[in-house]
């Protein structure tokens, strides 16, 4: 069933039917709610209520356009302003999972990859909300530099910007972590 | 939904080689469910919010009625009974009427239906 029938049964009053989409979809948008908030109790409240709000704001999707990027928008949207509300409350988080989620199965990772996997996720952490944002929907989440625009509400230009200094911050933090550590 | 962004930069690379090796954590357990209840709580206080109102509603009428007819009445009433209550008198007298005792009734359990809707919309908000 695709997204779209799943939505018209919603909105023909079918409520289980979301269900399906929280299922198709929780584990991605936990994941940039993750990435943004970086606090898993955060994250996980910013990712029930971007599907909360999605629920009530299902009249207003438009079937023609994929749903993902219209959802992400949402939780990248609840993720940034509870960031704003709570930034000093930020903890890091435990970043590499007791379990693995099922598209992550396969060879176990090694200490060393773990490692590196920590060094990125604790220097992406330092950076800026909005950047943060940018990368995850980019790199982790593979939405085009349009639909990081709708999502982060802002044009297209400053989204290549967002995403260009982003990166060289990101590289130039790791660069430092790994300098302190050698 | 895996596949890495078709017309990834050259400046991109190097960032995208290393957040590809992050790993995907997966949702909470019982995530789903959680969604859904707040979902399906959403729509209980409307039915206990029309049921309160049902209740409340012609029981504040009648006892706003019967306190306009019988005001001085209720006055003296109410005076008798805080006199036996103080216990300066040995006796206190008034009359209450069976119908305002069950609308005073039916408002206190209008008033623990609303109460439970105020907290059951609060708990589905949080």
């Amino acid at each position: 069933m695709t997204d779209q029938e799943i939505v018209e049964r919603c909105l023909s009053g079918d409520r289980d039917a979301y269900a399906l989409l929280v299922e198709r979809y929780g584990g991605r948008v936990y994941n940039v709610a993750l990435r943004i908030t970086n606090d898993a109790d955060a994250a996980a409240d910013c990712a029930q209520e971007a599907f909360i709000r999605a629920y009530r704001s299902l009249h207003r999707y438009d079937p023609a356009l994929p749903f993902a990027p219209w959802l992400l928008r949402i939780v990248t949207n609840a993720s940034l302003n509870h960031v704003q509300r709570w930034h000093a409350h930020e903890s890091p988080v435990e970043e590499l999972p007791d379990r693995a989620a099922p598209d992550d199965l396969g060879p176990e990772p090694s200490t060393v990859r773990r490692e590196e996997v920590g060094e990125v996720l604790a220097a992406m952490a330092e950076l800026v909300p909005a950047y943060r944002a940018a990368l995850a929907l980019r790199h982790l989440q593979q939405l085009s530099y349009q639909e990081i625009a709708d999502a982060l509400d802002i044009p297209l230009g400053t989204v290549k910007t967002h995403l260009h200094r982003a990166r060289a911050a990101l590289l130039k933090r790791l660069a430092a972590r790994r300098k302190e550590i050698s | 939904m895996d596949a890495r962004p078709p017309h990834i930069d050259p400046d991109e690379l190097a960032v995208d080689r290393l957040l590809a090796a992050v790993p995907r954590v997966p949702a909470p357990l019982g995530f789903r469910d959680a969604v859904m209840r707040r979902i399906a709580r959403r729509h209980a206080p409307l039915y206990e919010w029309a049921f309160a109102a049902a209740l409340a509603v012609p029981s504040l009428a009648f006892l706003g009625w019967e306190l306009a007819l019988g005001g001085l009445d209720f006055a003296v009433a109410v005076e008798n009974l805080f006199v036996a209550a103080t216990g300066t008198g040995d006796q206190a007298f008034f009359f209450v009427d069976g119908l305002v005792v069950l609308a005073a009734a039916l408002l206190g359990a209008a008033g623990l239906v609303g109460t439970h809707a105020i907290v059951t919309e609060g708990a589905a908000a949080a």
